[in-house]
């Protein structure tokens, strides 16, 4: 099984600086009060990637989701290397169900086929449409970053009071045949209405 | 108070109270530590429980960093005033959210789960998890109970078991008090005793004293009429006037011993002289001395069934018995009257023995039932000071229940009285002999009595009834000099001799003596003096009480030497 290993050089400089530099300028601007959405990037980032593996325990995989009895719990990462890389430090030693972790780069020609957990980072539409359709009807948990207008995701990562949350859809959920922890479900935020 | 009530006071009550109040408290005081012991269990218990649901709800908030909502759900405890303090901890064992009231301080960091106890405060970490997931900690701290909840819970036990506790040592103290209070009660009544036992004493003085006087005074009397009676014998030579004097000092002489007798009887120290007899024959031989004690305005009747029962009784005392009822009757005539004497059997119904009833009836004023309950209580009389000494009837009663016989009296005031002796029927034989008939000795040899007197003048007295009856004489006025004749004289048929005597023999340790050197020669006692009288009827020796009869002095040397006799010619 391929196992990719993130290198945690050249990943750090493409996006979340413009992102800290942007918070801290809202920040010398708003003071205090000001609604800082994007949080400092690499907080960010060990937060996203925390969640991906701790949402785990409050989701409910019918037992076709694995190949085989013993087959790790696979987190898929597609378009987030940051994520990947800390992913792949913060679940040594983890395991769900009694399964052991893998942090797994899909291909677009392979697609996301044998992933308990799907997630799309900075991915073009068309990309991410395509791996979604991959997985669908699988029992496959599909995770999105915010902010990007990807659609068709279980799960979305959204900033609230500065904050990293998410977004629930409960259909999808359903049409993946995953059943959501009513923990997991109180803690989700409704979606920005605007 | 005795040793033994001391002893019974030891180990009763108060000591028994207080060592059931000692356990009683001391079961409780295991009860109550028993109980709090549980209580802490259950307390540590609940604790846990709680950490636990505090873990499983704070598991989400914490995995996905919502310390908003787990600030929620820790301070949800809040409302519980048992729980110090909560917190949660992320899986790195940063402090998230929590609360804690004064005096409780949750710890910065929490890593891994423990129980601690301090005092009556748990503190709890328990880990948070989902699946196998770790996601942090939650920290409890809780109060057992606070001091006011626990005092509360044991109040109620502590206070029934104070009050039982108190209640027995009450019932204790109260007990040993009633025990004081009764041996009190007992040592006062024995002084009671004592006092009344004094008092008992002091009247019987007191009758002692009357008695004296009366008998005294009846004595004076019948010296005065003996004395004057010898007077006037001297200056007389009319036979008719001797002979009535003489009579009249016999008479004063019969009641002097009567008197004597009835003293004895009720003394209890006459010995009973038992003899088979005819009450009937008996009372014909009375009859002469009844009326002569009698005034001449009294009758006496004697009524008597045929072939009357025999019975075995003192006759002395019957006599005397007889004699003191009809002096009674005599006085409860003062204007004349009728003494009806019935004799009748009487046979014995359900057990009980035949019987022999002597009915000894007057026509005088009677008595009153109050009086009848009284009349047998020895000195009680109704008579004036110095007629009566209050012996008569406690005389008869003395002699009917030693007898093994009864006494009762029917009687109603102004109807008269009956008194009545009963005695029991002898299956003996009647002792024929000539007994009654006292006459000179008429065998071949004359018989020879050594005779034992201190007092000289008596003994010449006796010496010359002892000639009169046709015996020949020995005298000795010891002991000793008593064993020294019957060594020296040739014949010596039959001992007489007085019991107190000077010397270093008394006239028993004499009887022994004699009996002891020649058991065929016959002794007979006599004496005036009860103590020494009821001595020598104890061993069986023959006796003769003091004063006595010419009659019976020859009727107890004609019974001794015909015993003597039959006893000879066994051998």
């Amino acid at each position: 099984m391929p196992v990719l290993s993130f290198t945690r050089r050249g990943a750090a400089s493409r996006r979340p600086w413009p992102l800290l530099a942007t918070f801290i300028l809202a920040a010398s601007l708003y003071g205090r009060s000001a609604h800082a959405n994007p949080i400092a990037a690499p907080l960010a980032t060990e937060v996203k990637a925390s969640f991906l593996y701790k949402f785990a325990p409050f989701i409910e995989w019918p037992s076709r989701a694995y190949p085989q009895t013993a087959a790790p719990f696979t987190i898929c990462v597609f378009g987030a290397e940051a994520i990947g890389q800390v992913l792949v430090e913060a679940v040594k030693g983890q395991t769900v169900e009694g399964r052991p972790i893998s942090i797994r780069k899909p291909t677009l020609t392979a697609g996301a086929g044998g992933c308990q957990v799907l997630y799309l980072g900075r991915v073009a539409p068309s990309t991410a449409e395509s791996l979604l359709k991959s997985v669908a009807g699988e029992p496959v948990l599909t995770v999105s970053d915010e902010g990007d207008p990807i659609t068709g995701t279980i799960l979305q990562f959204c900033y609230r009071d500065g904050r990293v949350r998410f977004t629930l859809n409960p259909d999808e959920a359903e049409a993946h045949h995953l059943s959501i922890s009513a923990k997991l479900r109180a803690l989700a935020v409704p979606p920005r209405t605007e | 108070m005795s040793r033994r009530q001391q002893a019974l006071l030891a180990f009763s009550d108060p000591w028994r109270a207080a060592l059931t109040s000692l356990a009683l408290l001391s079961v409780s005081l295991v009860i109550g530590l028993l109980g709090e012991e549980n209580a802490r269990l259950e307390r540590l218990h609940g604790a846990q429980v709680q950490a636990q649901i505090l873990a499983n709800s704070v598991g989400a908030p914490l995995a996905f960093d919502d310390p908003g909502t787990t600030k929620q759900y820790v301070n949800a405890y809040r409302a519980d005033t048992q729980v110090l303090a909560a917190g949660a901890y992320d899986g790195q064992g940063r402090f998230v959210a929590g609360f804690s009231r004064a005096g409780a301080k949750l710890p910065s960091r929490s890593t891994e789960a423990y129980v601690r106890e301090r005092r009556n405060e748990f503190t709890i970490s328990a880990p948070v998890a989902e699946g196998t997931t770790r996601l942090g900690f939650v920290v409890l701290e809780v109060v057992a109970d606070p001091f006011w909840r626990r005092v509360a819970r044991y109040s109620g036990i502590a206070i029934v078991a104070v009050m039982a506790t108190l209640l027995v040592l009450a019932s204790g103290l109260a007990n040993s008090r009633l025990q004081r209070a009764n041996i009190a009660l007992q040592n006062e009544v024995r002084e009671r005793e004592k006092a009344q036992e004094a008092l008992r004493q002091a009247q019987k003085m007191e009758a002692m004293g009357q008695l004296t006087g009366g008998v005294a005074h009846d004595f004076n009397n019948l010296l005065m009429v003996a004395s004057s009676g010898l007077d006037l014998m001297e200056r007389t030579t009319d036979p008719v006037r001797r002979d009535r004097l003489k009579q009249g000092i016999r008479q004063a002489i019969d009641r002097g011993a009567n008197l004597t007798q009835q003293l004895l009887a009720f003394a209890r120290k006459s010995p009973l002289k038992t003899e088979v007899f005819d009450v009937a024959t008996r009372l014909d031989g009375m009859i002469a001395v009844l009326e002569r004690s009698l005034r001449e305005d009294i009758t006496v009747k004697v009524l008597k069934d045929e072939d009357l029962w025999p019975v075995e009784v003192d006759p002395s005392q019957f006599d005397v018995a007889v004699l003191n009822v009809a002096l009674n009757a005599r006085d409860a005539m003062p204007s004349g009257g009728v003494i009806t004497i019935t004799l009748a059997n009487v046979a014995g119904t359900s057990g009980a023995p035949d019987r022999v009833e002597v009915r000894i009836a007057d026509t005088g004023v009677g008595m009153s039932p109050d009086l009848i309950s009284r009349v047998f209580e020895p000195f009680f009389t109704t008579k004036g000071v110095g007629e009566g000494t209050g012996l008569g009837l406690s005389q008869v009663y003395g002699f009917a229940r030693s007898s093994g016989g009864d006494v009762r009296i029917e009687s109603e005031p102004g109807q008269g009285s009956q008194v009545v002796i009963s005695l029991p029927r002898s299956l003996s034989a009647i002792k024929t002999g000539s007994s009654q008939l006292p006459s000179r000795q008429s065998s071949p040899r004359r018989f020879r009595v050594l005779l034992v007197e201190d007092d000289d003048r008596v003994a010449e007295l006796v010496e010359e009834m002892l000639h009169e009856l046709g015996y020949d004489v020995v005298r000795a006025s010891n002991a000793t000099s008593a064993l020294e004749q019957l060594r020296l004289a040739q014949t010596v048929d039959v001992v007489f001799s007085d019991m107190v005597m000077p010397g270093e023999m008394n006239g028993l340790e004499l009887a022994r003596e004699i009996l002891r050197r020649r058991r065929d020669l016959p002794v007979i006692l006599t004496t005036g003096y009860s103590a020494s009288a009821a001595e020598a009827a104890a061993e069986g020796l023959r006796l003769l009480v003091k004063p006595y009869r010419i009659e019976a002095l020859a009727t107890e040397l004609a019974d001794a030497l015909s015993t003597a006799s039959a006893h000879g010619t066994r051998h």
